[in-house]
C-alpha cells in the first residue's frame, strides 16, 4: 500500500474512514475495528497503535460514558444515577459511537503510514499549486527550527550557567534567545531566497510540479475496486433495512442477506493492504 | 573567444562610497577550471554575484561583462540556465524538505514537463551515485551530501558554466576533497566551465587551469597556477596562500616547475620543515575520563565505548577523527549536557569549562559586537570595563564594535565568540572546530591567540579536522575511533607514526619509504 499512488491511497482512506463514521452497525463496526488493527499491525508493526493506545482508549471511553450520562432516551431503564435514568439504548448507542470513533482513529493511523506528507502534498498540489509550494517550504522549516533552537539553548545555558537571577532576568534572557533564533532564521532565509532565485524561481509565474509517483495499472484496478465496493456499500446503506436503529426502539434484527453482503464487501475493501502485501510476498517466493 | 570576459569591472554597494571591486579584468575560457581566491573581504563573493543577474546586489556597477561575446545583460532569461551557482552554506541553500524535491526544484521553475524531469533526475542521480539518498529528508544528510545535492540541482539545468562560492568551507576535509574531485570530473567529462571561489587553495591549485587572486577588490595576480604561486610567494603577507608543498619548493630555491601535490614535490626532492615547537605537557591533570561509555538511546549503538582521556594543565590537545566518530558527543559529555551511562569523569578542583560552538552564530544574542562583549561582561560580572577593553584590543576587535555580529567576516565572528567565552573566566577551553571555513590568515592569528592563552595557564581541548592547524598549534593529538581514543601522543610523534592521516611534512619525509 505504501508503494501505491496517492490517489489510490486517498480513496482507500476515504472509504475506511467514511464507513464506520456513517454506518453505526455493531457488526460492521466490530469488523472494522478488528481488521484495521490487523492492517495497522501489517503496515508498521503496530508501532503507532502502541504509541497512541492510551489516547484512543480514553477517547473511546469518554464517548462510551458520556452518551448514557446525558441522553436519557429509550425504554429500558437499567438504573438511576443521581436521579437520572440510564437506559440500555443510550449505553448501546454510546458503545457504537465509541467503536466508530476507534475505527476512524485506527483508519487515520494507518493512513499516516501509507499516505505520508509527500503524498498529501501531491494531492494538494492538484488543487492549489502556490499554496502547496509555500506549505512545502514551511514544513521543511519546522525541523530546522527545532534543531536550531536546541543548539542555541545548549549554548545559552552554558553562557549563563553561573548565575540564576530573578524571574525578570530569566524572561529577558529567554526573549533574547528567541530573538537570536529569529534573526538567525531570517539570515538563512535570505540565503535561501538567493539560492531559489539563482535557480530561476520567480522567472515564470507558473511552475510545474514533480512527484515521483506514477499511476500504474494496479492503481487503476484498485481504484476501480474501491469505487465499485463503495458504490455497492452506499446502495446497501441507502436501500434501507440495514440501518441498525437504536432510538426510539432498538432494532434487534442484526443479521440478514443484505448485512452479510455488506460485511463481506467491506471486509474485502478493508483488507486490501493485507492482500497487496501477500501478493508481494508470493511474488518474492516465486522469484526464489 | 573566451566564454566570459570581464573588462574593467568596478562595483560599489548602494549607499557606500568605497568600491568593493575595482577595475577587474580577466577572461574565462570555455571549459576551463578557474580558481578565484584572495584574502577575506577581498570581494570574491561580490564578484561572483555580478555574474548572475538574479542575485546581483544593489549598487553601482561600471565596466562590462561579456558572455559569449555579448554583454551579459543583453542575454535573455536563459542565463538562469546557462550559468548556475552553488553557495557556501549547505543548510540555507537547500530550500525544500527532501532530496528529490530539491533536485526537481530548478526544473520545476523552468516549467519542465514531468516526464522530462523524471528522465533528467534519473540520469543525474545515477551519475552522482546518490540513489540511496533520494528518499531521505535533507535534514538527515551530511554537509558534504547536501552540497552534492545542491550541485546536482544546478547541473540539472545543463549549464555551460557554474559558479561556486566557497562550496567546501563548511565541510570536513574528507567531504571537501571528494566534492572538489567530483567537480573536477564534471569539468573534465562534460567541459562545463567552472569558476570557483575557495580558500582551501591547498587542493584546488593542483586542479585549476587558471588562478585569479584578489586583494582588496583588485586583481593582484592572474594566470597559470604556477605564475600566481610565484607572485604570491614574493609578497610576505600573501605567502600563507601558497600551498604548503609549493612554498617549501620555492623556499628551497630549486629549479623547475612549482609542485602542487606531494607526488610532484617528491619528484623534485622537496623536503618540509615543522613550524610548531610543542611544549611537553605538565603533570597536573585537570580533566580525567575513565571508561566512558555513551549511547543516545537504549537500543542505539554506542557512540563512545570505554573512552579514556586525560588533559594536563596548560596544554593544547587536538582531538581528531572522522565525522560521526563521537567528537561532538564527547564535548557534550564533558560540558554536562549529556550524562555518560558508564565511566568516571573527573574535573580538577577550581576548574571551569568554557565552550566555543562550531557555529559562532550560536553565541550571538545582542545587536552589536559591543553588546556581545561589554554588556555580557557586565551581566555575568566577571570582567570590569578596563579589563574587557584590553581583551578587545588583543583580539583586534575595536574596529567592529558597533557592527552587527552577523555582518562580520567569519574570522571576526569566531574571535567575538571566543572572546565572549573567555569572559566567563574558564580555565579549560573546549573548542569545536574553530578553523572551519576560515582562511589561512585567520588560522595564523588564532594559533597565536591560543598560544598566548596557554601561556596564561589555560588548558585547551580542541576538536578539529584540520591537520595543518593541529600541527601548528597543538601540543598533543588524539585520534577518536570506534568510540575510544586510539592514539594519544605528542604532535610530532603522532603525525610521524601516522601514514595517511598526516601532514604534508610527514608525507615528504624520506625515512617513511
Amino acid at each position: 500500500m505504501k508503494q501505491r499512488h496517492p490517489i489510490t491511497c486517498l480513496l482507500y482512506l476515504a472509504g475506511t474512514a467514511a464507513v464506520p463514521m456513517l454506518w453505526l452497525h455493531p457488526i460492521v463496526l466490530v469488523e472494522s475495528v478488528i481488521l484495521l488493527v490487523l492492517v495497522n499491525g501489517l503496515l508498521d508493526g503496530g508501532r503507532q497503535m502502541k504509541r497512541n493506545l492510551g489516547m484512543m482508549l480514553i477517547l473511546a471511553a469518554m464517548f462510551l460514558l458520556i452518551n448514557p450520562l446525558f441522553s436519557h432516551r429509550g425504554r429500558i431503564v437499567l438504573f438511576n444515577l443521581w436521579e437520572n435514568p440510564v437506559t440500555l439504548e443510550s449505553v448501546v448507542y454510546g458503545g457504537l459511537l465509541a467503536l466508530s470513533l476507534l475505527s476512524v482513529l485506527l483508519a487515520f493511523l494507518a493512513g499516516n503510514v501509507y499516505l505520508d506528507a509527500d503524498k498529501w502534498m501531491y494531492l494538494f498540489s492538484r488543487a492549489a499549486q502556490k499554496t502547496t509550494f509555500a506549505l512545502l517550504l514551511c514544513m521543511r522549516e519546522i525541523p530546522v527550527l527545532r534543531q536550531r533552537a536546541r543548539q542555541l539553548h545548549a549554548v545559552h545555558r552554558l553562557k549563563y550557567k553561573e548565575e540564576r537571577g530573578g524571574l525578570r532576568r530569566r524572561v529577558s534572557r529567554g526573549a533574547r534567545e528567541l530573538g537570536a533564533l529569529v534573526s538567525w532564521s531570517l539570515e538563512d532565509a535570505l540565503l535561501a531566497a538567493q539560492s531559489m532565485r539563482a535557480r530561476g524561481y520567480g522567472l515564470h509565474r507558473k511552475r510545474t510540479f514533480y512527484f515521483p509517483y506514477r499511476f500504474r495499472r494496479e492503481d487503476a484496478l484498485l481504484c476501480g475496486f474501491f469505487v465499485l465496493t463503495g458504490a455497492a456499500l452506499l446502495y446497501l446503506r441507502l436501500s434501507g433495512g440495514l440501518v441498525f436503529s437504536v432510538y426510539p426502539r432498538m432494532d434487534l434484527i442484526l443479521w440478514g442477506v443484505k448485512p452479510a453482503t455488506a460485511c463481506l464487501l467491506y471486509g474485502c475493501y478493508l483488507i486490501t493492504p493485507v492482500w497487496l502485501e501477500l501478493e508481494e510476498w508470493q511474488k518474492w517466493r516465486c522469484f526464489k | 573567444m573566451a566564454l566570459l570576459q570581464i573588462e574593467h569591472l568596478s562595483f560599489a554597494f548602494a549607499l557606500s562610497q568605497s568600491p568593493v571591486l575595482q577595475d577587474i579584468s580577466f577572461d574565462v575560457e570555455a571549459g576551463a577550471f578557474v580558481l578565484l581566491c584572495g584574502t577575506t573581504g577581498s570581494g570574491k563573493t561580490t564578484l561572483l554575484r555580478q555574474l548572475k543577474k538574479e542575485i546581483r546586489p544593489a549598487g553601482q556597477q561600471s565596466g562590462t561583462i561579456y558572455y559569449r561575446g555579448k554583454p551579459l545583460d543583453a542575454h535573455g532569461e536563459n542565463m538562469v540556465r546557462e550559468i548556475g551557482m552553488v553557495f557556501q552554506n549547505p543548510d540555507a541553500q537547500c530550500v525544500t524538505g527532501s532530496v528529490w524535491q530539491e533536485l526537481a526544484f530548478s526544473l520545476e521553475n523552468q516549467q519542465t514537463q514531468v516526464s522530462e524531469m523524471r528522465r533528467r533526475i534519473a540520469e543525474m542521480v545515477s551519475f552522482f551515485g546518490m540513489e540511496h539518498l533520494m528518499d531521505k529528508p535533507i535534514q538527515a544528510l551530511s554537509g558534504g551530501e547536501k552540497q552534492m545535492v545542491a550541485l546536482a540541482s544546478v547541473l540539472l539545468l545543463r549549464p555551460a558554466m557554474i559558479l561556486l562560492d566557497e562550496p567546501t568551507a563548511q565541510l570536513d576535509p574528507v567531504a571537501a576533497r571528494s566534492f572538489l574531485q567530483f567537480l573536477k570530473q564534471v569539468n573534465e567529462e562534460f567541459g562545463i566551465t567552472v569558476l570557483i571561489a575557495e580558500h582551501h587553495t591547498e587542493n584546488v591549485f593542483a586542479m585549476a587551469d587558471k588562478v585569479v587572486f584578489l586583494q582588496d577588490g583588485r586583481v593582484f595576480a592572474q594566470g597559470a597556477p604556477e605564475a600566481v604561486c610565484r607572485a604570491l610567494y614574493e609578497k610576505p603577507e600573501l605567502r600563507l596562500f601558497v600551498p604548503q608543498v609549493s612554498a617549501w619548493f620555492l623556499e628551497s630555491g630549486k629549479q623547475g616547475g612549482v609542485p602542487f601535490t606531494v607526488k610532484e614535490a617528491r619528484q623534485r626532492g622537496v623536503t618540509g620543515s615543522r613550524r610548531n615547537r610543542p611544549v611537553p605537557a605538565g603533570t597536573e591533570q585537570v580533566l580525567n575520563c575513565r571508561g566512558i561509555s555513551f549511547r543516545y538511546e537504549k537500543h542505539a549503538s554506542a557512540v563512545l565505548q570505554d573512552l579514556d582521556l586525560t588533559l594536563y594543565q596548560g596544554e593544547l590537545l587536538a582531538l581528531m577523527g572522522a565525522n560521526g566518530a563521537g567528537k561532538s558527543t564527547l564535548l557534550k559529555l564533558l560540558l554536562g549536557l549529556e550524562k555518560p551511562q558508564r565511566g568516571k569523569m573527573k574535573i580538577g578542583d577550581g576548574q571551569r569549562l568554557g565552550y566555543l560552538a562550531q557555529n559562532p552564530m550560536l553565541h550571538f544574542t545582542h545587536d552589536t559586537v559591543r553588546g556581545e562583549i561589554y554588556e555580557y561582561a557586565k551581566e555575568i560580572g566577571t570582567y570590569d570595563a578596563a579589563e574587557t577593553e584590553r581583551l578587545v584590543q588583543r583580539f583586534g576587535l575595536e574596529e567592529v564594535l558597533d557592527r552587527h555580529p552577523y555582518d562580520l567576516s567569519g574570522g571576526q565572528q569566531q574571535k567575538t565568540a571566543l572572546l565572549s567565552v573567555l569572559l566567563q573566566r574558564p580555565t579549560i577551553l573546549l573548542l569545536d572546530e574553530p578553523t572551519k571555513g576560515m582562511d589561512a590568515a585567520f588560522k595564523e592569528e588564532l594559533a597565536e591567540l591560543l598560544r598566548q592563552l596557554k601561556e596564561e595557564g589555560k588548558t585547551i581541548l580542541m576538536v578539529t579536522h584540520d591537520i595543518a592547524f593541529a600541527e601548528c598549534s597543538a601540543d598533543r593529538c588524539a585520534m577518536l575511533f570506534g568510540g575510544g581514543i586510539t592514539a594519544q601522543q605528542l604532535v610530532a610523534e603522532f603525525f610521524a607514526d601516522n601514514y595517511f592521516y598526516t601532514t604534508a611534512y610527514d608525507k615528504l619525509r624520506e625515512e617513511q619509504h
